[in-house]
């Protein structure tokens, strides 16, 4: 970032996540809700899943990663938003869900029934 | 393996199909029962271009969505505690730090799969529909809005709170040292 006011709120803005209740973290919070081009977690929020399905537009993209590289509390959030996917996606590619404990004989004799008269 | 223990096999494996979507193994056996019968029916017109058990697979969510639609909407619980909070200043309430590890690496340990498995079933009906169509089944937005007949708006907006409950669920899995 060329901009050295942003560069100086970018270091305040580093350990943010520690400190909450503090002038810092008051400071940042008015950051990345006033400065051009920011925007603060809540609107990150409201962006992630169109910049997951890769339909977010400029320049909310920008304002996203850029906030994305901003703060690790939101880091974190959208880690675990696309582990979470990637751990339901590999579970149930081999899983299904409960399997029932005995599988009723009369449905069997449906099935049985539907291919006699099948054939 | 003789004629019925195949047929038992392969609903008992169409009913763990449709059980993801529906929320009793009395409605997955219908389902399933449903689901085979069609398939039997509907075997000359297979034509070979995926494998069996794919297509099996699509006929059970198939039926367990049209279960879902007959039976219309229910009276959903609701998620919003497991959706993330924010202050005054619009800076995320939660703190989380994840763990390196990657899925296959949660996923190698028997618990984790059982908590992953519950996490999903935990999720309300309508919501884990929208999840298991778009993120297991890989259905475009617009699919899962017409086979769930809602709008592609509501299927978005339950996507993404479902995703963010799943994540919250899964939270103790993917967290750095919480385990």
């Amino acid at each position: 970032m060329k901009d050295p006011l942003l560069g100086l709120l970018l270091r305040l803005a580093r350990g943010h996540a520690q400190e909450r209740h503090g002038w810092r973290h008051r400071m940042v919070g008015m950051m990345f809700r006033y400065y051009p081009g920011l925007i603060n977690c809540q609107t990150f929020e409201s962006f992630l899943m169109d910049y997951h399905e890769g339909t977010l537009a400029e320049p909310s993209r920008k304002r996203f990663e850029r906030h994305l590289a901003m703060c690790g509390l939101c880091r974190a959030s959208y880690e675990g938003y696309v582990r979470s996917i990637e751990i339901g996606k590999r579970l149930f590619e081999t899983e299904t869900g409960p399997l029932p404990e005995e599988v009723p004989s009369e449905l069997v004799g449906a099935v049985l029934s539907a291919m006699r008269a099948k054939e | 393996m003789d004629e019925e223990q195949v047929i038992r096999a392969a609903l008992a494996r169409m009913a763990g199909v449709a059980m993801r979507y529906v929320e009793s193994h009395d409605e997955a056996m219908d389902c399933a029962q449903d689901a085979l019968i069609r398939a039997v029916n509907a075997f000359d017109g297979f034509e070979g271009r995926s494998n069996v058990n794919s297509w099996l697979h699509r006929i059970a969510v198939n039926c367990a969505l049209e279960q879902l639609r007959r039976r219309g909407r229910r009276q959903e619980v609701s998620i919003d505690d497991l959706m993330p909070s924010f202050d005054d200043s619009g800076i995320l309430n939660d703190s989380l730090v994840v763990s390196d590890d990657s899925a296959e690496t949660i996923l190698q340990r028997a618990d984790a799969r059982a908590a992953v498995t519950s996490a999903i079933q935990a999720l309300p009906e309508g919501h884990r529909a929208v999840l298991l169509l778009r993120d297991i089944e890989e259905m475009s937005i617009a699919e899962v809005a017409e086979q769930l007949e809602i709008t592609q708006g509501t299927a978005k907006v339950r996507i993404h709170r479902a995703r963010s409950a799943l994540r919250k669920h899964l939270e103790p899995l993917i967290a750095a040292g919480q385990l």
